[in-house]
Formats: structure tokens, C-alpha cells, sequence
């Protein structure tokens, strides 16, 4: 089981104290081309913008944001799904050498691609209605040339009585499971290769109620069983705090706040981070009128067009003329905490306790 | 044995019947797309049914030899244009009646002031017909020899038109026949054609998007804004008139493909384009796929059930495209057979008041065609079995 | 707390829309869905009645039998939905045609809805002011001038801003939240008295859903509106809810006052939905507590109650023979389950002699 994470406490790191993952200013841009014959670029979708942070070897790393906030694209862009437009992702292997995947390309990815995989969030268009499931989970071995034949089997069967899932299965088709056993399906399969680092992509987003705590156990179980570490890309706020050790949170393309998992719910400095909490529903009537709830007024900035200096000045309750102007930058105010705030020192802002 | 698909929910299933029904459930689960497919097709009532027909038709086309009465060119010069004759069981003598089938024979006036020929069925000849008689020898596909024909006069030289005769005296019944292995067949070259270069430029153009999608949607687009029929007639007349029938065949089927291919690379296109951005496809490369795996693997498989299906619904469409150039005469040409030849000889207006039967060409298209689209759409329909 | 404890066994006046052994069916290729297999509950006048529930528990098809929009080949099969008019009329809707003049009638002016996706619940093709005067002009005896004045404050209700310029806009010019707001004019336009919301606030970011939720008890107050809310997220049921309905596989399994739901909750499906739930600010990092199992297959209902195999107050040789009837609490809450009875009263499921009690 993970280590109950107490306020300003680290996880466990690697033997040589190096961060499995480190990002520095990681920008992803998307083109924006006009249609027709020539076709020109008139702009950019600035999707991520200079993210930075580090995940060491065992952590759970929650990225948090509404839609647009460019989370999806940052776990996309560590496992190279895109090429990032600037910006280095500093992997750490075992023996501790240090490899900038953002300037690896093609088949070269190939090793990287076993100690880093993804879960995504739909388990209904994430395995391939066609193949079994033994195709499903087989693949990512035989294409690394790992098992086939009976061994292959045996390899799987194996991987799936891990997830839950009974081994006889590996004949069947996906459309035979529920949405919880497809998302099992999708865990063994990122889990083939033993990983080191597992992206889980609003894994558990499209997932009923119950069957959304039953993969979080099953995470937090194969967590402690493989001394896995995890990047979880989520907006639900009331997983992230269950399960998270640090979170960082985004607003479009940038890190406002990262922090342990107490600062970041029981002391934020960013307004953003104050409003989202603010936000979610607390499941209990009896303090629906008790506190006061903040709410943000405007829309989410246009990523394409974003407003001049702090990206949240127009919709921020705290709001002077500095942020209008200057930007502010992603710094560390004591504990390991980071706010991109030019006022996180002077603000008293509530946390879930507040509220 | 309890289907599947008829388990009615809410049903206390009592025990004796609990294992059965685990099992049909169990099968659903193992079911592959294709099992689920049939599926779905077989409560497809009316494609069904097509499928039968079209099955059918395709038989006819394989065994035309036996089928047919006569070969193609057998003809009675006197009996041009005779109407069909009705096919009798019952014969009525001085003995009662008897059992024989039999059609009765023709006799002829001829009109002083049309010169047409007024035909009458003559009872005074008797002309025997018989299942399985001796006719006129062949080669079956040009290499099994036989000389049984399914149904054919007992004497080979008597006057036999169960659809009447064309204007030259020949079996409009047996030229149907033998037009059903050539308009039948040239859909399928014509659509594999289509299927090799639509796959490969919509795939390239789909997958790979950019400037080689551009460049082939622009190609793609001014073929299908020319005009078909002026661009077919330009490549038939292109054609050497001292080539054999079989290589204009092949010609035509190639002209055909030049439009054809398009249109099922527009629909590979579109499909490659969606499944792109699909998670199976993305975790496909995550999980080591090469480009071409992951085509072959995981993307075509995909499609590959609408694919089937825009073919059956292509054939068709070849089928109608041979025959309106024959009738045009710029297609197959006699002594080649096919609908579209048969039908050019009833291009004018004599023919439909006089001797409307030589419009049944177009009925055996008609049957074809329909049989083929119906099919196409029970087929289509049952393709996304993961709606 | 606004809530007015219900005596259902009287007080009629009180309630709007009753709900009776709703049972609605689909009938596909493949067998028969049970969507909806006995949904009983009140909607109280003034009051948010929360309908809670799972995928397949059949909320949203409940939602659509009132107002008679069932997808074929689905089909209410049984039941009442007795509609209760401030005017002493009583009717039912299920006995009126779907497609008749009275149906018409009601949709739209009696009792709205608002759905989940805007972008394909709201026509593409025609502007906001277009959507929303349509409604009036079909209910109302106004003119087009009249229409638009009443659309553009509307649109200034809810928040819209630049109200007259947004009234010749088209869907897709607007953004998530905008969309949504303009789906609440649309429904409002002609203030009826029940609004039907299904999962509005699902596909929103939680700052949106959290202004949306603001604006639908504003109008709540404001029109003095019953709302039915549709949702499977426990939060915004404590936020917004008088009273709830839990359902389960098509059956309402429990029913009460939000605080009795949330603090004495009497179903153990209800329990264990609550357990298996992280809650913000109360998290302590251990393993949530799972309902074991999973929902069952539509084709594969167990007997008798259809949550016994997932159930942890399970009683052997009872909950896998009986299904369970309604039971009636005191506090106005009703259950069905057999821990509070109906073992005795009900005859089995399966053909054999009745059982001793």
C-alpha cells in the first residue's frame, strides 16, 4: 500500500537521487494553417507553454485542469505521441544516465516506450474491437520481441488474474466486458513491458462511480506491488486528493501551483487552485450553505489568444495591474512548493478545510 | 439450443435451461466480428433473400454451357423475331391426355406491303422438349467437354425459343444466358480493379495526409467532375478495332476502373482519417507497431467489413456502366455477348411494337442489380456490429 | 434546509408529478432492455427531486417516459405518471398519445427539458433567438415583436451577456457554458412548471458546472419551478436536491429527503455508493470501499432482488427469490428492500407455494 502522504513529505526516490522525469519549459504548439491549396500558418494553439516540473521513481504525480488546460497533451508529449515544439523531458534510467526523449525520434523510441506507457480514459475506443484480448495485451510483447506462443499466454493469463480478471478471458472480444473490465484490459496492457512509469490519462474519467473506486484500489495496489510511478492526468478533484502524492495544477498550457498533495488542498497559493476547489461539490447537504463558494466569472482563456501577462488575470478575484502586464513565472516559495503568482506571499487563500 | 440474441431480460431462466443459456452467452462473448456480422445479416430478411438471388445469378454465370439451350450463334433465319413459345406439360389426344413437355412450332406468313413475318403457333408440330438432352457439344469454361444441356428440344435442329427469337433467329433464352457470365463478371474485374487502387491511393492519402493527401483528393476530384460518358467513348474509340473481343473485355473493365476507384477511395480515405486519431491506434504505436503493422493490423481489419460492403454496392454500378456503353455501342461488341449487346438490338421502335420480348435483357440487369444493392445494404448494415 | 418533510400518504395538493409503477421496455433485435422496471416516486411542488444513478440504471429513460419521448423501439409498457394541475386537474401521461395534441401541449410549456449535450440537442442549423421564439410562438398567442423581447430577457436571465447581439447566433459560435445557459432559455421560454434536467452539468468544467448550478436554483426561486435533476454525481446532489430517488437497474430502490439519503441512508446500494466515493477533504489515502462485483448484463438480471449478488446485508434463500416491494418509512422515505420487509407479504418470483413468513 503507498505511504500515507502527510503534508510536505517526499516519496521514496531512486538509489542515485535522480528524478525519473524532469521537464524543462516543455511547449507544445499546434499550427493553426488556413484551408485551401497553400496552406499558411496563422497562428498557433499554444496547448502546453512552458511546463517544468520533476516526478521521482515511486510518486503519484496528479496534473489537474479544466478542459483546454493542455493536461492531456503534456502526458501525450512525455510519452511522445507528439513531437514537442520546444523544451527538454529529461528521463532518468536505472543506472542513471539522463536522456532527452524530446530529441529522440522514430523507431529509436522504441526501448523508451517499454519503461513508459499510457492508460487512456475511453475504454470503449482504447482496445481494438477486432483482436482478443490476448492479441490486446500480447501485443506490446511481441513486438518487442518478448514472448510468443504459449509462452505468450501464460504472460498474459498472468497479467490479467493481476488486474482482476479471470485468465479464461483471453479469448474473448472486447465487446464481451463492461466498461470496468475493458479498463482492466487497458491497465495489463500498459502493465506488459513492466514499466516504470505510468501515464494515466483521465484513466478512470469515463468510469461509473463504483466501478472508478475499484480501479483506483487496483492502482493503488499495483503501485505498491511494482514500485510503479504514476503521472495522473484528471480534473476531478476528490480523486486526486485520494490518490495523489504531488500535484500540479494547469490553466491553459501553464503551471500555475505544484505542490505535495496538503499544500496543494489544504494551503494554496494560486487563486486558480482556490477557485477550482472552490467549485466541486461537497457531498454532504449540510454544508451547502455553509462558507462561501467562489465562483469565476468569464470563460476559460483561448489558448490560441491568450490574455497579456497572467493568463488568469481577467477572471481572478485578486487581481492589480502588475498581473495585466507581467507575466509571472513558475517559483518556488518555500517546501517544495511552486506558484506562478506575483502575490502567492501576500494572499490568504482557503483550502478544502475552508470551505 | 437457446439463440444469443433471444434472451429476454427480466426472465427467470430456470435452472435445467441456466447452463444452455451460459453457453449461447459464452458464444456471444467469443463471437468474432465476422460470427457477429452473420449475425446481424441473417435478420436481414430481404438481403437475405438477395443473397440467395445473387448466389444464384453467379451460378447461372459459372455454367452457362450447361444451362443454355444453343450456343449463342445458332440461328433459323426463317424464324427472326418469332415470339416466344409457351412451354406445355399437358397434351391433349385422341387417348386423353398425356404427359410430355413440349412446345409447339411456328407457322409463317409473310406480310406483301412490311415484308414482316406474321407468326402462329402451329399444333400440328409437336416439337418434344426434354431435362438433361443430348444437344449441341461444348466445353465447359473452355475445357470440360459435355453435350447434356439442362433443357433443350429432343431434336437439336427444331425450332425451341422459350423467350422468342432476335432477328436473326436466335434463342434469346440462351443469349440471356451467356450475357450473364460477361455483365457479371466484368463488375468483378472492374471492382477489383477499383479495390486495389482505392485502398492504396485513399490509404496513402488518409494515412499520410499533407501534401500527398492534397495532391491526390485534387486527382481524385477532376476525374469524377469529367463527364463519364464522353470520357468513355474517347477511350473506346481508342481501343484498335482488330483487337480480339477478350482483350476489349479487359479494356473496357480498365476504363471503367479509371472512375470506379475513386469512390471507394474517397470512403478508405475517410475511414483512415478517423481511425488515426482513435486510442487503439495511438496504443498500436505505443505498444512498438511499425507504420505498416499498424495499417495492416489494426487499421484496414477496421474497415474492412465497410469495405465488403461498398464493393457488393460497387458491382452493380460496374454492371449498369457495361451496359449502357454496349447499348451505346461503344462497349462489348457482337459476337461478344452481354446484356448491354443483346439490349443494343432493341434500340428501336419497331422492336417495342412489334416484338417487345427482346427488352428481357433488361430485366435479367434489373434483377441483378437490385439483388446486388439489396445485399449491399443488408451487408453495410450489418457491418458496424459494435454500434 | 428547504426542504418540507412529505407525507405521502396525504397532501396531494403538495405534490406535482407522481410516478407510479413506471415500467418502460425496449424492444430490440436482441431481446427485451427492462430500461425501466418499476420507478416509483413524488415530485414535490417548488421542490428538486434528484433522480441518482449509474449507467443502466434507466434515470434518463425515466425522464424521457414523462414526457413521452422514448427512442423507439422502446415503449412505456405499465404505469402512471399522474401530472397534478394547480388547477385540480389530474392527468395521465402515459394514457395520452405521444405524438397527440394534449402531449403537445404539456411539452414545452408544462414541463421542459434540458439535456446533456447542447451541440446535439439544439439545432444547428437555426439561430438561439430562432430556438427560443419558436417555443413562444408555439405556445403563445404573441407576435414575432413580442417574441424577441421576451427572448432577448431571456437570454439576459441567464446570464448571457450582450443578450441582443447573442439572439442571432448560432450554437456552435458559443462556448460550453454559453451553450448550456442558452439550452435553460430555450426551456424556460415559456416558464413552465416542471423543469426536467438530464445530466446538464456533466460535460462541463467543474467552474462551469458550478456557475450553472448557481443559475438553475436562482430561476428555481425566482419562477417558483420544480425541477427533476438527473445525475450520477453524489456532490451535486448534495448541492442542489430536496429530495432524491437512488436507482438501480431500472427500479427506484430508495427514496427520501436529501439529509436522510446522505446521512441515514437506508438501501445498502445507497450505502455502499457512498463509501466507494472519495470525498473532498476527507480523504485519508486508504482503499476505497468497492461494491463488489458489477452491474449485471441487461441480459442476465439475477432473480429476485437484482442487487443481491453485489450486496452485503445479502439474506440467502430470501433476497435471490423475493423482489423486494416498496416499503414506506416514516420519515417519508420508501425502500425497497427486504431488510425493512415485504419477505412475508410477497409471493416468490419463481412458481412455487407462497412462503411462511
Amino acid at each position: 500500500m503507498a505511504a500515507n502522504a502527510t503534508q510536505g513529505s517526499q516519496p521514496s526516490v531512486s538509489s542515485n537521487g535522480a528524478p525519473l522525469l524532469e521537464l524543462k519549459n516543455l511547449k507544445m504548439h499546434f499550427p493553426i494553417t488556413t484551408r485551401g491549396l497553400l496552406r499558411k500558418v496563422i497562428g498557433h494553439v499554444k496547448a502546453v507553454d512552458g511546463a517544468s516540473l520533476t516526478i521521482q521513481e515511486g510518486e503519484t504525480f496528479a496534473l489537474v485542469g479544466e478542459s483546454g488546460c493542455g493536461k492531456t497533451t503534456l502526458g501525450r508529449c512525455i510519452i511522445r505521441i507528439y513531437q514537442p515544439t520546444a523544451g527538454v523531458i529529461n528521463y532518468g534510467e536505472p543506472d542513471g544516465t539522463v536522456v532527452d526523449l524530446a530529441t529522440i525520434q522514430g523507431k529509436h523510441l522504441k526501448p523508451y516506450r517499454r519503461a513508459i506507457r499510457m492508460i487512456f480514459q475511453d475504454p470503449y475506443s482504447s482496445l481494438n474491437p477486432r483482436r482478443k484480448v490476448l492479441q490486446i495485451v500480447g501485443e506490446p510483447l511481441i513486438r518487442h520481441n518478448i514472448a510468443s506462443g504459449s509462452e505468450l499466454e501464460d504472460r498474459v493469463a498472468d497479467l490479467l488474474r493481476k488486474v482482476g480478471l479471470r485468465p479464461e478471458y483471453i479469448l474473448r472480444y472486447p465487446h464481451a466486458f463492461s466498461g470496468g473490465e475493458r479498463q482492466r484490459i487497458g491497465v495489463a496492457r500498459a502493465l506488459a513491458l513492466n514499466p516504470r512509469l505510468v501515464i494515466a490519462d483521465e484513466a478512470v474519467s469515463a468510469l461509473d462511480v463504483s466501478v472508478q473506486a475499484q480501479i483506483l484500489n487496483l492502482l493503488q495496489d499495483l503501485q505498491a506491488e511494482f514500485n510503479l510511478t504514476y503521472l495522473f492526468v484528471a480534473h476531478d478533484l476528490s480523486v486526486v486528493e485520494h490518490i495523489a502524492d504531488r500535484v500540479a495544477v494547469m490553466y491553459v498550457g501553464k503551471l500555475v501551483e505544484l505542490g505535495t498533495r496538503g499544500q496543494i488542498f489544504n494551503a494554496p497559493k494560486h487563486p486558480y487552485t482556490e477557485a477550482l476547489m472552490s467549485a466541486v461539490p461537497k457531498p454532504d447537504p449540510r454544508l451547502r450553505d455553509a462558507g462561501s463558494r467562489i465562483r469565476l466569472e468569464g470563460e476559460v482563456a483561448d489558448p490560441s489568444n491568450p490574455p497579456s501577462g497572467c493568463y488568469f488575470h481577467p477572471r481572478c478575484r485578486y487581481t492589480q495591474d502588475r498581473c495585466k502586464v507581467k507575466e509571472p513565472a513558475l517559483r518556488d516559495i518555500g517546501q517544495g512548493q511552486h506558484v506562478a503568482c506575483h502575490f502567492a506571499e501576500q494572499l490568504q487563500l482557503k483550502g478544502v478545510a475552508g470551505m | 439450443m437457446i439463440d444469443p440474441t433471444k434472451i429476454v431480460t427480466g426472465d427467470v431462466i430456470p435452472d435445467a435451461a441456466a447452463n444452455e443459456a451460459q453457453d449461447a452467452k459464452a458464444s456471444l462473448q467469443l463471437a468474432s466480428q465476422w460470427r457477429l456480422m452473420w449475425w446481424r445479416f441473417r435478420k436481414h430478411k430481404l438481403a437475405l433473400v438477395s443473397g440467395i438471388l445473387v448466389i444464384c445469378v453467379y451460378l447461372v454465370a459459372a455454367f452457362v454451357e450447361f444451362l443454355a439451350p444453343f450456343p449463342t450463334d445458332r440461328m433459323i433465319s426463317d424464324l427472326a423475331y418469332a415470339p416466344p413459345q409457351r412451354l406445355r406439360l399437358l397434351e391433349k389426344t385422341e387417348d386423353g391426355l398425356k404427359i410430355g413437355l413440349h412446345v409447339y412450332g411456328y407457322t409463317y406468313t409473310i406480310d406483301t406491303l412490311s415484308l414482316k413475318r406474321d407468326f402462329e403457333v402451329d399444333r400440328d408440330q409437336k416439337i418434344a422438349v426434354r431435362f438433361f438432352v443430348k444437344g449441341e457439344p461444348y466445353r465447359m469454361w473452355g475445357f470440360i467437354p459435355g453435350n447434356r444441356h439442362l433443357i433443350g428440344p429432343v431434336d437439336p435442329g427444331a425450332a425451341f425459343y422459350l423467350l422468342g427469337a432476335d432477328r436473326l433467329g436466335r434463342d434469346l433464352f440462351s443469349r440471356i444466358i451467356y450475357g450473364t457470365r460477361i455483365s457479371m463478371t466484368i463488375g468483378l474485374v472492374g471492382v477489383t480493379m477499383s479495390l486495389v487502387l482505392g485502398i492504396l491511393l485513399g490509404g496513402i492519402s488518409g494515412y499520410y495526409g499533407g501534401t500527398v493527401d492534397l495532391i491526390i483528393q485534387r486527382i481524385m476530384e477532376i476525374l469524377r467532375s469529367m463527364p463519364t460518358i464522353p470520357l468513355w467513348m474517347g477511350m473506346a474509340a481508342a481501343i484498335p478495332y482488330y483487337w480480339s473481343p477478350v482483350l476489349v473485355y479487359f479494356m473496357i473493365t480498365i476504363i471503367l476502373s479509371v472512375i470506379g476507384w475513386t469512390w471507394l477511395a474517397q470512403a478508405v480515405r475517410g475511414k483512415f482519417y478517423s481511425l488515426k486519431t482513435e486510442d487503439f491506434v495511438i496504443a498500436a504505436k505505443l505498444d512498438g507497431c511499425s507504420e505498416l503493422q499498424v495499417i495492416v493490423s489494426h487499421m484496414v481489419p477496421s474497415f474492412m467489413s465497410h469495405i465488403i460492403a461498398t464493393l457488393t454496392l460497387a458491382i452493380p454500378q460496374m454492371i449498369i456502366a457495361e451496359t449502357a456503353l454496349s447499348f451505346l455501342g461503344i462497349g462489348l461488341r457482337p459476337p461478344v455477348v452481354s446484356w448491354g449487346v443483346l439490349l443494343k438490338e432493341a434500340q428501336n421502335v419497331r422492336v417495342l411494337a412489334t416484338s417487345p420480348w427482346l427488352f428481357l435483357p433488361g430485366l435479367a440487369v434489373v434483377i441483378a442489380v437490385l439483388s446486388l444493392n439489396f445485399l449491399g445494404d443488408g451487408i453495410r448494415d450489418a457491418a458496424d456490429p459494435y454500434k | 434546509m428547504s426542504t418540507e418533510s412529505s407525507n405521502h400518504m396525504g397532501g396531494n395538493s403538495k405534490v406535482f408529478l407522481e410516478v407510479k409503477g413506471l415500467k418502460t421496455h425496449f424492444f430490440t433485435d436482441e431481446g427485451v432492455v427492462k430500461a425501466v422496471d418499476g420507478a416509483d416516486f413524488r415530485i414535490q411542488r417548488g421542490g428538486t427531486v434528484c433522480l441518482v444513478g449509474e449507467s443502466g440504471c434507466g434515470k434518463s429513460v425515466t425522464a424521457r417516459s414523462i414526457l413521452q419521448i422514448v427512442d423507439r423501439p422502446g415503449r412505456i409498457v405499465e404505469g402512471q405518471i399522474l401530472l397534478h394541475r394547480s388547477n385540480g386537474e389530474t392527468v395521465d401521461l402515459v394514457g395520452l398519445s405521444p405524438h397527440g395534441k394534449i402531449m403537445r401541449s404539456i411539452r414545452g410549456k408544462e414541463i421542459a427539458m434540458i439535456f446533456q449535450e447542447p451541440m446535439s440537442s439544439l439545432s444547428p442549423v437555426h439561430t438561439i433567438g430562432n430556438q427560443i421564439m419558436e417555443a413562444i410562438l408555439l405556445h403563445f398567442d404573441t407576435d414575432k415583436e413580442e417574441a424577441r423581447t421576451r427572448a432577448i430577457d431571456l437570454l439576459k436571465r441567464v446570464g448571457i451577456p450582450k443578450a441582443d447581439q447573442r439572439l442571432d447566433a448560432y450554437v456552435f459560435q458559443l462556448s460550453g457554458g454559453m451553450r448550456q445557459r442558452a439550452m435553460i432559455a430555450i426551456a424556460l421560454s415559456c416558464q413552465p412548471s416542471l423543469l426536467i434536467a438530464d445530466e446538464p452539468t456533466t460535460a462541463l468544467d467543474v467552474t462551469t458546472q458550478a456557475i450553472i448550478l448557481d443559475l438553475i436554483k436562482e430561476l428555481q426561486r425566482d419562477l417558483n419551478m420544480t425541477i427533476m435533476f438527473i445525475t450520477h454525481d453524489l456532490g451535486v446532489v448534495a448541492e442542489i436536491a430536496d429530495e432524491v430517488v437512488v436507482m438501480y437497474l431500472g427500479k427506484a430502490v430508495e427514496s427520501g429527503t436529501v439529509d436522510t439519503i446522505f446521512h441515514d441512508p437506508k438501501h445498502p446500494y445507497t450505502r455502499a455508493l457512498h463509501k466507494s466515493i472519495p470525498k473532498l477533504g476527507e480523504s485519508d489515502k486508504g482503499p476505497l470501499d468497492t461494491i463488489r462485483g458489477m452491474v449485471p448484463h441487461p441480459f442476465a438480471r439475477p432473480p429476485g432482488c437484482t442487487f443481491h449478488p453485489r450486496c452485503d446485508s445479502f439474506m440467502p434463500g430470501v433476497c435471490d427469490r423475493i423482489d423486494p416491494p416498496i416499503i414506506s418509512l416514516d420519515e417519508g422515505a420508501d425502500v425497497r428492500c427486504l431488510l425493512y420487509g415485504g419477505a412475508e407479504s410477497e409471493r416468490p418470483v419463481s412458481l412455487e407455494s407462497k412462503e411462511e413468513g
